[in-house]
């Protein structure tokens, strides 16, 4: 009963305490600083003076890459942040052919064959799952890009970002990693600057681990691409593996 | 002549028994909604009307305008009975409780009686309309809710039987009589208030009592196939209820329609003033169930039957028991009645968390030994 | 009746009519040379080995005479390029591109043996010439891997005349689907996939189950780190799991097939490819098969690398195109399967099982093995063996037999402490358990499970503890997140086995992992949770010394974990060559040439470079945080 009486004391206390309900449109909510909304750039209003400069900072700046700054200009000026737009737009997807993509769609619907089979071979064709080519997917079959990208992120295999050139993957199944398979992919992550999952800036190579490529015998493996497999690693040889590969790319 | 005015009178009284019980519940949902509100720091319905006194009225449009909708296999008669009986037990009560100085519908020398007999009604009207509509869960539901009103009415019974035993009469303007100048019985038993308050709140489904209609028990219980105005009737009902069994607390407890100034307005023999206080205290028991239903967890099934006839009757049997012998034998009856009867709202307040704290370890200790 | 007699002889005809002899590429008795074409040794080189062989043959004009016959995984995968001489069974192994020519000189012109490039038998020193004679080999009991590295996997007539599909078209001949399933299940086959489920029984599930439509799934999602003999099986014969999978289809009565294959087999995945257009083209599925007027059709779907696409369900509805996520059973595929059919899930094993069953009777599978196990498994020995690869024996045979000799026991200075058996759904056995027979029953009681047959031997350098967290980091990494348990139970598991192996083990953190090991085995949705804390138990259970001494003494006596070790040099062993200094990525080491050199405890990550590029052994690790005394014990 006391238990009771403590509850209803409670609920009497906030009947005259200050209340959050805000009278909307008359009062707004005071959003916080980070809050997301929706962005509209305020180009020309119809003034005599347009606000834009074209500075590109909104661009070079956007974390997630949406704007895009297109101008003309009368005068021959360089393009202002120049380098940093391009070290930003590195990370950006390239435009994917998607004529290329018809034919994996139309295998599809006439086999009937499942969802990731068409995620595969896409993959396949690009290297990565670009965007616009799951949009494409998504309009054709009539499923929503969200279940797309649900099944796209569940797998592991399924890449939603360019990868580099060559492929470095280090095995960390159980032999390989009671052999030492992490202090392998230690001296990769050094020597490369990049870590697990991670792209070099000259998109040349891509560090990434997986449970286990099946050649228990030969631990700690490594393999390059699809094709090269290199046993019996140990750190040396993967620092003088990367060396090689950047030899064989001309680069130092 | 007197026929006909006699005639008149009663429609009169008919219409105002309705418009009473109409305007309560539209009242009540607003100020319910609003009360509820504020407790809970937010502000409630206040756009409709200044600060939302049409809200409850824009609600009732909107149910009208529903369609009438009657699943196909109901039984057609009953599953139309059952919304229009539900409100003969709200507007019946009135005919009993004064609500000023020489003023009631008619004083029945077994008003206390009459008034318990006609909450039947509801109950009645509950039943009937689960079962009508042709829907298992409805039906349960319904049980449950009836199992529910019939076991509380008893200890309410027991409560009003002593409140008879006091007055000696079972005319409320008696008991209004009684407690003439503050002699209100609230004071002198509030054991036997309480016994009766909780069980009147089990009577109206509210608060801490409401698993018939709650909406995560049930699916919505017995009005689950009610939609529209059919539905509209049983909100009503509950709604009006609330003022309905309010008053009949401030009549048996309270004093009804007693307090200063009695005299100040008289008009056609009517006191208009009497009136105000009645709402008054009315309104004040009605802010009292709507803040003990926003305070208070919903009762399982099982604990709440097993508190009806676990705990409040037999309780409200020793009460009567220990009133009448008060009553009977002791000198200063109202000074005795009022020690016992606070002592034992003490001893119970007190004791009821001991006790069940006490019983839940012992069946702890039971479980803890067999694991 | 004799209208049955003639179908079946018309069935065997059909199949007869199906061999092509002309495609054979690996003949009995015929002079060959074997290369096993498997991935560790394709790994290993064997397309230079093959090349080689290929101009040695053609510029000694054997070309003609000698046949190169690319087989699958042999199994002796630490020993690859495998090359064999055929009929002799010469063996061969680290084949490497200039021993071609003096083997060819001695095995296949002559009929001599180049001693120096044979296998040595670790116990003996001895050099063994052949095949038969290694034991590795020969205390095998082989019947799944019979035919892998006897035919060429892109062949079906290899099979064909080594009595393939002899066994589906004596099912198909006496025609009765019911029969199938009681031989299966007399012979005790269990499921080889890791839970043990008697597969009679399933089938008969199955079939019992009333609908038109029925599927069956072949479950080659080998996730297990650490196992590789399904992909072994695929690759080395791919055809007598497609026979297991059609007998079984037709004992159940479905009409399509899938077979589940991960993506990171390529190998795998065209072998199978191969074999099921060659398999079409030769009646042998598809329509009509073999004229008995039943159809079914195979079809690969390739896996995208999530573990948990192992699990039955999971499997299921990645088949489905949808995220692989288990779902509640019941009811079990047997009764709603894909696309809410009857279904039946197999191992890869477990089919391959099948035609020899057929072949032989169910009363000689069940001859082998031990109770309720019987039959043969395949187990991947990995780890720090001698001779590590895949090895096929009885049910009942010891730990210790098949480490210590089919293995050959330990690495060279390697003292044995543990094996890991299934994965990381199984556990850890120390050296007093190694007298254990396999048997699904006597394991689990054990703590361990026979699980899918990984065999990973661990030495006295690697820690329990981090082993432990290994296989936690993996479920945890590969968990589907749909029930909490599993998601957040081994994530709390995980941070609690990460602490303890940085150093910040507690007071309290053991009865914790037992604790959360109850609650997620009792709570999760599948058996990748259920079965997740198996190794965390049973490294409790028999190596709760390592556990204690990580958290109290902040110490780690195998030496492995970074935070708990220190690298020191030995000042009497080190001569002072420099090397390690110079390799050290860090810089932390100095020293004078030719004299003793120190490491700087404060820099050390603890790369293990300095350790390894070593060749006097002078850097040592001791186990416990001890910077002064390290400092001290070098003399700076």
């Amino acid at each position: 009963m006391l238990g009771m009486f403590k509850a209803m004391k409670t609920t009497v206390g906030h009947l005259l305490t200050k209340k959050v309900t805000v009278q909307y449109p008359e009062q707004r909510e005071q959003l916080p600083e980070r809050s997301r909304g929706l962005f509209r750039v305020v180009i020309d209003p119809a003034g005599d003076d347009p606000r834009c400069r074209a500075c590109t900072l909104c661009e070079t700046n956007c974390p997630v890459q949406v704007i895009r700054v297109n101008y003309t200009s009368k005068y021959e000026l360089p393009v202002p942040n120049e380098a940093r737009i391009r070290e930003t737009r590195l990370t950006m997807q390239p435009k994917p052919d998607l004529a290329q993509l018809q034919p994996v769609i139309d295998h599809y619907r006439e086999t009937g064959t499942g969802m990731m089979a068409v995620l595969q071979n896409t993959q396949g064709l690009y290297g990565y799952l670009p965007r616009l080519a799951l949009e494409e997917i998504a309009v054709q079959t009539g499923s929503s890009l969200s279940q797309l990208y649900g099944v796209a992120s569940f797998y592991n295999q399924f890449r939603l970002s360019p990868v580099g050139k060559h492929v470095i993957t280090v095995c960390h199944g159980t032999a390989c990693h009671v052999a030492g398979a992490p202090l392998i992919t230690a001296a990769f992550s050094e020597e490369l600057g990049v870590g697990v999952g991670e792209t070099t800036k000259d998109r040349l190579f891509t560090l990434e681990a997986v449970s286990c490529v099946g050649a228990c015998a030969l631990a700690p493996v490594v393999r390059i691409g699809e094709d090269e497999t290199h046993g019996r690693m140990t750190p040396d040889k993967a620092r003088k593996l990367v060396a090689e590969l950047r030899q064989r790319e001309g680069v130092t | 002549m007197h026929v006909f005015l006699a005639i008149l009178r009663c429609v009169i009284a008919i219409v105002i028994a309705y418009l009473v019980v109409f305007v309560a519940a539209l009242v009540n949902i607003l100020f319910e909604r609003r009360t509820l509100a504020f407790m809970t720091d937010r502000l409630g319905p206040n756009r409709t009307g200044w600060q939302g006194v049409l809200q409850s009225v824009a609600d009732a449009f909107k149910m009208m305008g529903k369609e009438d909708f009657a699943p196909a296999q109901v039984d057609k008669v009953v599953f139309t009975l059952a919304p229009i009986m539900v409100m003969i037990g709200a507007v019946s009560i009135q005919l009993v409780i004064p609500y000023t100085k020489g003023w009631v519908g008619q004083d029945l020398n077994v008003g206390l009686i009459y008034i318990i007999a006609v909450t039947g009604f509801t109950v009645l009207s509950i039943l009937i309309g689960g079962w009508a509509s042709h829907n298992k869960y409805a039906l349960v539901g319904a049980l449950r809710a009836a199992a529910q009103m019939v076991s509380y009415e008893i200890p309410m019974i027991l409560a009003v039987l002593v409140v008879a035993m006091t007055v000696g009469s079972l005319s409320l303007n008696a008991v209004v009589a009684l407690q003439a100048g503050y002699k209100w019985l609230a004071f002198y038993m509030p054991f036997t208030l309480l016994i009766f308050y909780i069980a009147s709140i089990a009577e109206l489904n509210r608060g801490p009592f409401d698993l018939p209609e709650a909406e995560s028990e049930l699916v919505s219980g017995y009005n689950v196939e009610y939609s529209g105005m059919r539905f509209g009737m049983f909100f009503l009902n509950e709604y009006a209820g609330l003022t309905i069994m309010s008053m009949v607390v401030v009549t048996l407890f309270f004093g009804g329609w007693q307090g200063p100034w009695a005299n100040a307005l008289v008009i056609h023999r009517i006191a208009l003033v009497p009136i105000v206080w009645f709402l008054i205290k009315t309104y004040v028991l009605v802010f009292l169930l709507v803040w003990v239903r926003l305070s208070l967890p919903r009762l399982q099934v099982d604990q709440l039957m097993g508190f009806a006839w676990k705990i409040l009757i037999p309780l409200g049997l020793a009460n009567i028991a220990v009133s009448g012998a008060i009553l009977l034998w002791a000198p200063h009856w109202h000074l005795v009645m009022a020690i016992y009867s606070w002592v034992a709202l003490l001893v119970f307040v007190g004791l009821f968390d001991i006790v069940l704290r006490w019983r839940l370890d012992r069946q702890r200790k039971k479980v803890a030994v067999l694991a | 009746m004799s209208a049955a007699v003639d179908r079946a002889g018309a069935i065997h005809e059909a199949l007869k009519q199906a061999l092509r002899p002309e495609g054979v590429v690996a003949h009995e008795g015929a002079l060959e040379m074997r290369i096993c074409a498997g991935t560790a040794c394709h790994a290993s080189g064997r397309v230079a080995v093959r090349e080689t062989i290929k101009e040695e043959l053609a510029a000694r004009g054997l070309a003609d005479k000698v046949a190169v016959v690319e087989t699958g995984c042999h199994g002796f995968c630490e020993q690859g390029p495998i090359v064999v001489i055929q009929p002799k069974g010469i063996f061969y192994p680290h084949v490497r591109p200039q021993d071609v020519a003096a083997i060819i000189e001695a095995s296949v012109q002559a009929d001599e043996v180049v001693e120096k490039l044979l296998y040595r038998d670790p116990a003996t020193g001895q050099p063994l010439a052949h095949e038969a004679e290694i034991p590795f080999y020969k205390e095998q009991r082989r019947l799944v891997l019979s035919l892998n590295g006897k035919v060429d996997p892109y062949s079906i007539d290899d099979y064909l005349t080594r009595d393939g599909y002899s066994a589906l078209a004596k099912v198909l001949g006496e025609d009765d689907p019911d029969e199938v399933i009681d031989l299966v299940e007399r012979s005790g086959l269990r499921g080889r996939g890791g839970a043990g489920f008697p597969t009679g029984t399933k089938w008969r599930f199955t079939r019992r189950t009333a609908g038109e439509r029925k599927y069956i799934i072949c479950n080659a999602d080998e996730g297990d780190p650490g196992a590789f003999m399904d992909r072994s099986v695929l690759e080395g014969n791919p055809h007598v799991v497609m026979e297991g999978m059609i007998i079984a289809a037709f004992a159940i009565g479905a009409q399509e097939g899938y077979v589940y294959v991960r993506a990171e087999y390529p190998f795998a995945v065209e072998r199978l490819r191969a074999a099921l257009g060659q398999a079409r083209e030769r009646g042998l599925l598809g329509t009509d098969i073999l004229g008995s007027g039943w159809d079914f059709d195979i079809q690969i779907n390739e896996g995208a690398g999530a573990f948990v696409c192992g699990e039955e369900t999971a499997l299921i509805a990645s088949i489905e195109g949808k995220r692989g996520m288990p779902r509640t059973r019941p009811p079990y595929p047997a009764v709603s399967g894909l696309w809410g059919a009857p279904t039946n899930i197999n191992n890869v094993e477990t089919y391959a099982n099948v035609p020899w069953i057929v072949h032989n009777g169910a009363e000689a599978f069940a001859a082998m093995g031990i109770d309720d196990s019987r039959g043969t498994k395949i187990f991947s020995l990995t780890g720090k063996v001698a001779n590590g690869g895949l090895v096929e024996v009885a049910m009942g045979a010891t730990l210790r037999h098949i480490i210590f000799t089919i293995g050959g026991g330990m690495l060279p200075g390697r003292t044995f402490k543990a094996v890991q058996l299934g994965g990381p759904s199984g556990g850890c056995l120390p050296a007093e358990m190694l007298d254990i027979g396999i048997d699904y029953e006597a394991l689990m009681a054990s703590g361990a499970i026979v699980g899918s047959g990984g065999l990973v031997v661990v030495d006295d350098t690697n820690c329990m503890v981090d082993l432990a967290r290994f296989f936690l980091q993996f479920t945890q990494d590969e968990s589907c997140g749909k029930c909490v348990p599993c998601r957040l139970g081994t994530k709390r598991m995980l941070e609690t086995l990460e602490r303890i192996t940085e150093g910040e083990g507690r007071e309290g953190d053991i009865e914790l992992l037992e604790e959360l090991s109850q609650y997620i085995s009792d709570g999760t949705l599948c058996a990748l949770g259920g079965t997740a804390p198996n190794p965390v138990l049973t490294t409790l259970r028999y190596f709760r010394d390592e556990y204690e001494a990580h958290i109290n003494e902040k110490r780690c006596p195998a030496g492995r974990c970074k935070a708990l070790i220190t690298y020191y040099i030995d000042p009497e062993t080190c001569t002072g060559c420099t090397l390690c200094a110079k390799k050290c990525p860090t810089g932390v080491i100095s020293g004078e040439k030719k004299q003793a050199h120190v490491i700087d405890v404060s820099g050390c990550i603890k790369c293990d470079t300095c350790r390894q590029v070593c060749k006097f052994g002078a850097v040592k690790v001791r186990s416990g945080i001890d910077q002064a005394a390290a400092v001290a014990a070098t003399g700076a």
